[in-house]
This record gives structure tokens, sequence and C-alpha cells, in this order.
């Protein structure tokens, strides 16, 4: 078995947790600074990713489209997110995202015996009935979950509210407390940190369906089975428990974010990025495999990697 | 699918129904237009009687050709103990001019701006009844947005509620 380690690309693996780190400083208090260049000071508002796309009760089309224009920042982002994901993978939630980025970059600092594992719990099963009610419920008027459990908005406010009265007020009531208390343990106290934007983030939620698309066509990791010994590394720092193993690994695509914590970790070099030629992959649904392609036909496509 | 996921889709709806559907009542979001004309709330802000502390969400945004500044108070008997904080930058760069606040008056305010506040109240004792967050310019005395607070009793349907 070769011994060096593939990476899709030696930057982006490399130096992902400083590209997250610059991301939170970029967007989150105390500097806020591409906030600040358009005259914000966080999400809510003219940046909110969230609510936009979310059709209320009693709604006009015209209520619906002018919170495009509301939010036309967010409008922007979110679906530059989408369609990059579907061509490029889910590079936004593994390395821009200063939510996701800094609850996983919080969660490497908290000791490994007060964090909780949340990977016995089927992530895209609880994700999607989430977003299930989080478009019904306003859609019937039964209620909302756009701003009442917002991690756009708790996370910013957490920064700075050491420094602001106003994003220490946010915290100052029950709805606050509970949001604090979400993305600390599905953050912060999470294995990996990222426990609640494989939960409860409706953005990721639906960027992973965008991902789960483009599997098909475009690169994405995937298992070579005929690498795969199943030692089960990939599994264990697998931020997102997307890898299921059996006697082999299997990626579930509606949860893989590009992180490729798990190449890294892999000895066998079993782990790619690559595109999926595979036809059992449309019959395997969510999860991905490389298993008809021999280990020199993958090294041949890989072989502008970067070995470590 | 296997029933693992299927009951954990279930579980996970009705979590999520739960928390859509219950309101803690100590804080909302009230939203307004400050104008010349009296400025106009778009809906009241409704909250819970009888709690220690509230915190009041408020946005609002400034309609032509209202320029000034803005003196904020909560109206109401008895008088109730309150804070006002002004949504900003911890470190302003100054790349875009902001109206700022200071004892509870907003300086600056321009055609166009949009202002997010928290009202932080702190009854002496159980609070119930209604009580209005007013605007008036400094300048001239007119009221430019009037937004009700309604502290309700329990049986209330509205209290909490954000719309949105």
């Amino acid at each position: 078995m070769p011994e060096e380690q593939n990476t899709n690309s030696g930057i982006m693996v490399r130096y992902r947790l400083w590209i997250l780190a610059i991301g939170v400083l970029l967007f989150l208090p105390p500097l806020s600074f591409l906030f600040q260049c358009t005259g914000e000071t966080n999400f809510c508002g003219t940046w909110c990713p969230r609510m936009f796309f979310v059709w209320r009760q009693g709604m006009t089309v015209n209520a619906f489209f002018a919170g495009f224009l509301r939010s036309y920042i967010g409008v922007i982002l979110v679906f530059g997110i989408w369609i990059s994901t579907l061509f490029m993978g889910r590079y936004w939630c593994s390395h821009l995202c200063p939510i996701g980025g800094c609850m996983e970059l919080g969660s490497r600092l908290v000791p490994r015996f007060l964090k909780i594992n949340f990977s016995w719990l089927s992530a895209p099963a609880f994700r999607y009935g989430y977003l299930t009610v989080y478009f019904l419920a306003a859609a019937f008027g039964i209620g909302s979950l756009c701003c009442s459990y917002c991690n756009f908005a708790a996370i910013p406010r957490l920064m700075g509210a050491a420094f602001s009265k106003a994003d220490l007020a946010y915290f100052m009531r029950t709805a606050g407390l509970v949001n604090l208390g979400l993305v600390l343990v599905l953050g912060f106290l999470a294995k990996g940190g990222r426990a609640y934007c494989n939960l409860l983030c409706p953005v990721g939620a639906i960027d992973a369906l965008f991902n789960w698309l483009g599997a098909r066509k475009w690169k994405r990791i995937f298992v070579s089975q005929d690498r795969c010994n199943g030692c089960g590394r990939c599994e264990i720092v697998c931020p997102v428990w997307a890898i299921e193993m059996g006697k082999t690994a299997r990626i579930n695509q509606l949860s893989c974010i590009p992180c490729c914590d798990c190449q890294t970790a892999c000895p066998q070099n079993a782990l790619n990025w690559d595109k999926n030629t595979n036809a059992d992959t449309k019959a395997s649904g969510a999860y991905a495999t490389m298993r008809n392609l021999s280990p020199q036909v993958i090294c041949d496509k890989g072989r502008n990697r970067v070995s470590r | 699918m296997e029933p693992k996921k299927i009951i954990i889709f279930i579980i996970a709806v009705i979590i999520a129904l739960f928390a859509a559907h219950h309101r803690w009542g100590d804080s909302s979001h009230a939203m307004g237009i400050i104008s010349v004309k009296g400025g106009k709330a778009r809906h009241p802000a409704v909250m819970l009687a009888g709690r220690r502390h509230y915190t009041q969400i408020v946005t609002a945004s400034v309609a032509p050709p209202y320029r000034g500044d803005a003196r904020i108070m909560l109206e109401g008997l008895p008088a109730i103990h309150y804070e006002i904080h002004l949504q900003g930058p911890v470190v302003n760069f100054d790349l875009k001019r902001r109206p700022r606040l200071e004892k509870n008056t907003l300086y600056g305010l321009e055609p166009g701006d949009r202002i997010a506040l928290w009202v932080m109240i702190t009854p002496s004792k159980s609070l119930a009844g209604r009580y209005t967050l007013a605007f008036y310019d400094t300048a001239t005395n007119n009221t430019l947005l009037k937004i009700p607070f309604i502290f309700q009793s329990k049986d209330a349907q509205d209290a909490g509620r954000t719309e949105h």
C-alpha cells in the first residue's frame, strides 16, 4: 500500500483552520470588518441568510420578495454558497463560515473529556425533520424558528458580549440563554464542534442537498473500497460524523464537508477528492464510494495532488 | 429507510414544533418606521406580565425626509427602570456614517438609516398593562414613532411573538 497521503489541495487542507480563523476575524466582533463595510454590525438585517426564503402565513408575494430586497446581501451570500457547493463542494461550511468556524475552533480549546459525542444520532434524519418544521411552522402560522433559534445571531453576540452591552442584552432573556445553551452544547462542547451545523443550521441543510446533488457529477471526497481496510480512523476524526463504517468506510454526502480530516488520517490513501465515476453510487443513495476504480486509476486521476 | 432514522426524524419534528410554537414571554421583536408624520409601528411588542426582567428588540428605519436627533422614552405608569442600548460595532472603523446613542437620545438620524435597539426593562414589582416606547424629535418635540409595549397575562396568545 502506498505510504503517502493524498490531499485535494495542499493549501485548503493544511491551512483550513487558519482560513477559518481569518473568516472569524473578518466577520465577527470585535472587528466585524465585512459587516462594517456595508454599514451593518452583524448578520441581522441586510446580511440575514436564514429568513428570506421562508414563507410566512398571510404573506403576500410582494412581501415575500421584499424580504429578498431587505436581506439582499444575505440572498447573494446564500445563493452563492449553494451554487458553489453544487460544483465545488461545501467549502463555505468547511473553510469560510464564521459561525461554524467559531464553534469548531472553540471546541478545539475544550478538553477532550468534556466533549459530547453526537455521532450516535443520524444527522440527516434530525436535520431534515428540523428543516421541515422550519418551513412548515412559519407557513401554517404555528410559530417560527427563524430568529428565535439562530446561530447567525447568537455567535456574533457571544463574541461581542464582553465588549458591548447591546450584544450582552441578547443573552439577558430566556431565548438568548437557550441559544447560548445550544451553541455551547452543540458547538463548543461537541466532538468536532460541528453538531449545531450538522443538526440545526437551515442554510447548511439546504447546502447539503446541493452537495449531494453535485456528488453525482462533480468532485467530492470518495472512498476507494479497494484500498480501505476498515480501520475506522476516518470515522473517528470526522467532525460531522459523515462516515459510516462497515467492512469499509462509506461517506454520506448529505453530511460531508470537505475538511479532509479523513484524508489526512487515512493510512491507506483510501479517501480521495475526485469525481465519482462509479454507477453504483446512484443506487446507493447518499453514500458514495469508488468501488469500481482500481487504486492505479485513482492515483492517475489524482496525480496533481500534493503528497505528504 | 431505516426505522431508527424515521424515529429520529419524527423526534426532530416534535422538538422543532414545540420550539417554534413556544414563546418565552420575556422578549419580543418590534419593528417600526421613524417619520415626521408620527411614524408607524408594524405591530405592538407583547410580553407576559409578571416577569422580573424583559429584553425587547426594536428595529426601525428612518423614512425621508426626516433627519435630526430623537429622544427615546418608555412611557407609562408606574414608571419603570429601563436601559436602551444601540447595536453597533465594537471596534468602529468609521467606514459608514451611523447614528449614535447617548443618554437615550439618538443623534444624527438620516433618511434610510436603520437602527437596532435593545430595551432592557427591570420592573421593581410585577409589571402588567400597556407602555409605549416613544421617539420624539429633540428640536420640535414632535412624535416620530410610538411602539406599544403590552405586558399581558399568561392566557394571552401573542406574548413573546416575534412575527418571524
